[in-house]
């Protein structure tokens, strides 16, 4: 998808959704994950990371909004924020030997160690987090909650404990792979 | 709904489709003002500590009634200050992503470049004999080293101010949040300081200003990643 492309223009789109419009927040972020994921996996090839790298940039250009400036072009903001956390990524990526999201995957699978080894190392990446990352990590990706239940126990929003969770997983999967390298 | 979350699972994590969903049915309306709103505040509450500081630390120059009518007294004022509005020009801008520096660098020049001149031309015109106390002063031991110890409850305010932008070139990001925390400082310190030679001033004022700057671009990659 070309930014660009004054069909929708995505500028006005930006404006509308720093003005509080769901909808065409929502329409632009569909379009913006499409061009991050074509814009990412040209870079990267077909990773795995690809798609983790779209949500991340996703959730960055949610939390940091208020810093588009609605009288520049929206496509540099855009694509300054994607290509930092392209570079972020790389830089992650090239301290440890192999990609941070095939470690995670490692160390939980079944099949590659046995369960208890696998269980405490999970206690250990987990033990790097902060108490209520750790306990959201605890409740939803390992006792199998939905982020629904955790939402209405904890009075935490949905989205809230979403951002959390990832970014909780982002910091184990880097914990694992820089003990690795 | 389960969201497809399980920690052993092909997928990691939850799908783009439900985060977009969730950021969505997050939006609240956002005011594009507010950035700078936050960078105003955070280097006023700096400033206001630092100030704070040199009141208690060293109080107003001792000559303060009669300095109020010098000219070197309002140029060691605006000096720092000009270069501190270049700053946060630069600040707003870098925070800001897909944005140059642009204009606060000319404004820094031009401040800078003044003040060049107008020291130069003061020491040009001196006899040979006052070049000396011209250039040192006589708190030469403890100037540059003040500006920047003052310098320092700003940075931490523009740092964290920074943190709330998003800056992609974190090394300059923090050398503007350097220079506008190390300019703010030294327009405080001028309040204190009794020198009076404008030779004095560029040189020992712009090093801790500079100090200051090569500090922030020394934190920027480190404290600034998002």
């Amino acid at each position: 998808m070309d930014v660009s492309a004054p069909n929708p223009p995505l500028d006005a789109l930006m404006i509308a959704a720093q003005a509080g419009d769901e909808a065409a927040y929502r329409a632009l972020l569909k379009a913006l994950a499409a061009t991050l994921r074509s814009y990412f996996a040209r870079r990267l090839g077909q990773d795995a990371s690809v798609e983790d790298l779209v949500q991340d940039t996703l959730i960055a250009i949610h939390e940091r909004r208020a810093t588009y400036d609605p009288q520049r072009p929206f496509a540099a903001w855009f694509f300054a924020i994607a290509r930092y956390k392209l570079i972020d990524h790389l830089r992650a990526t090239r301290r440890s030997a192999t990609s941070p999201v095939e470690e995670i995957e490692d160390l939980a699978g079944p099949d590659e160690e046995t369960p208890a080894s696998a269980r405490l190392d999970l206690e250990r990446l987990l033990d790097g987090l902060p108490q209520r990352s750790r306990d959201i990590v605890r409740t939803v990706k390992i006792e199998g909650q939905s982020v629904a239940e955790v939402s209405l126990r904890s009075g935490l929003s949905p989205i809230a404990i979403r951002v959390l969770l990832h970014r909780a997983v982002k910091a184990m999967s880097v914990k694992a792979g820089n003990s690795r390298s | 709904m389960r969201d497809g979350v399980r920690f052993a699972g092909g997928q990691q994590g939850i799908s783009t489709d439900t985060l977009i969903d969730a950021l969505a049915g997050d939006l609240s309306a956002t005011p594009v003002r507010s950035v700078r709103r936050t960078l105003a505040l955070a280097f006023a509450c700096g400033s206001a500590v630092s100030a704070a500081a040199m009141l208690a630390l060293l109080g107003l120059r001792p000559d303060m009634a009669s300095a109020l009518a010098t000219a070197s007294f309002w140029i060691k004022l605006i000096f720092p200050f000009g270069l501190a509005v270049a700053g946060l020009m630069a600040v707003d801008r870098l925070g800001r992503p897909g944005a140059a520096a642009g204009r606060g660098y000319v404004v820094g020049i031009a401040v800078a470049g003044t003040m060049a001149l107008l020291a130069s031309i003061q020491l040009a015109t001196a006899p040979r004999d006052a070049m000396r106390p011209l250039l040192l002063g006589h708190t030469l031991d403890h100037c540059t080293a003040l500006i920047m110890l003052l310098a320092l409850p700003i940075l931490a305010a523009g740092m964290y101010a920074m943190r709330q932008m998003a800056p992609t070139r974190l090394r300059l990001a923090g050398a503007a949040v350097g220079v506008t925390a190390g300019a703010l400082s030294a327009a405080i310190y001028a309040i204190a300081c009794d020198e009076t030679a404008l030779p004095f001033v560029t040189l020992w004022y712009g090093a801790g200003i500079a100090l200051t700057g090569v500090l922030g671009a020394l934190l920027g990659p480190r404290l600034l990643r998002w």
